[in-house]
């Protein structure tokens, strides 16, 4: 398994919707959860398979026809580093509210 | 072109750009989701943008040749030409559709000047106008404004 050596919200995100979910978990169902755009979670969910933190698997629900969802969970050897990783990424003040303070100062 | 039709396109490119190994499970994957994600109120535009940026991140990640399957070689190919133009083009028409709303949302505006105020060379209409119909017409098809005491 890899470390990640890119250190983002967004990924953080990823990772805690990851964890909060004891079982597998739909991939649209974690951009439900995270409120981000797909255009962000499907590359970061293809980048955390790739580097071993999570693992995917097939819908085996029967009465869903046509093609499967796909199901993504966290590796059990990933659940320490996906602690440390969230635990790293603290909300940053938005470039707008430095700039109220300061006006208002 | 309807959504539909947008969103059968971006599909179609999402896969075109996905590598060949991966093309089959990702297709079933998106398709999955393109077909329930109503059930989450997802938009499928929002979907299918979202395959797009996966598939170009699996291209660049995994590289523009394949070593290990030589079944897509020539796809792969006709990819390191296809790819980058594919870019430049969504560039210019996104550009082009940009400059045409700002266009469309210029507005033209009659000013009314009070009589004496306007010096000759203060208009901003050409030198020689074009006459149509007999109406003072600007080049691109602006009335001209007219002024008191012209």
């Amino acid at each position: 398994m890899e470390r990640l050596t890119r250190h983002t919200p967004a990924t953080a995100a990823v990772v805690g919707a990851l964890m909060e979910s004891p079982e597998a978990i739909w991939g649209l169902q974690i951009v439900k959860m995270t409120g981000l755009k797909t255009g962000t979670v499907y590359p970061i969910l293809e980048r955390l398979e790739d580097a071993g933190w999570i693992t995917s698997e097939w819908d085996t629900d029967l009465s869903r026809k046509g093609p499967r969802r796909r199901y993504f969970k966290l590796a059990a050897e990933a659940v320490k580093y996906a602690q440390e990783y969230v635990s790293t990424q603290r909300p940053k003040p938005a470039m707008g509210a430095g700039f109220q303070s300061r006006k208002l100062a | 072109m309807s959504q539909t039709l947008l969103v059968r396109a971006l599909f179609r490119l999402s896969l075109f750009v996905t590598p060949a190994h991966l093309r089959q499970a990702r297709s079933e994957q998106w398709r999955a989701d393109l077909r329930d994600c109503s059930e989450l109120d997802i938009p499928s535009a929002d979907v299918v943008t979202g395959a797009l940026v996966a598939g170009t991140r699996l291209r660049i990640a995994h590289g523009f040749t394949s070593l290990s399957d030589p079944t897509p070689l020539k796809e792969e190919k006709a990819m390191k030409i296809l790819l980058p133009t594919a870019l430049v083009a969504a560039v210019l028409v996104l550009g082009g559709v940009a400059g045409a709303s700002a266009i469309s949302n210029h507005e033209v505006t009659q000013i009314t000047v009070p009589a004496g105020m306007i010096q000759e060379n203060a208009r901003t209409t050409p030198s020689d106008p074009m006459i149509i119909d007999g109406v003072e017409v600007l080049g691109g098809g602006e009335v001209a404004p007219t002024y008191q005491g012209e």
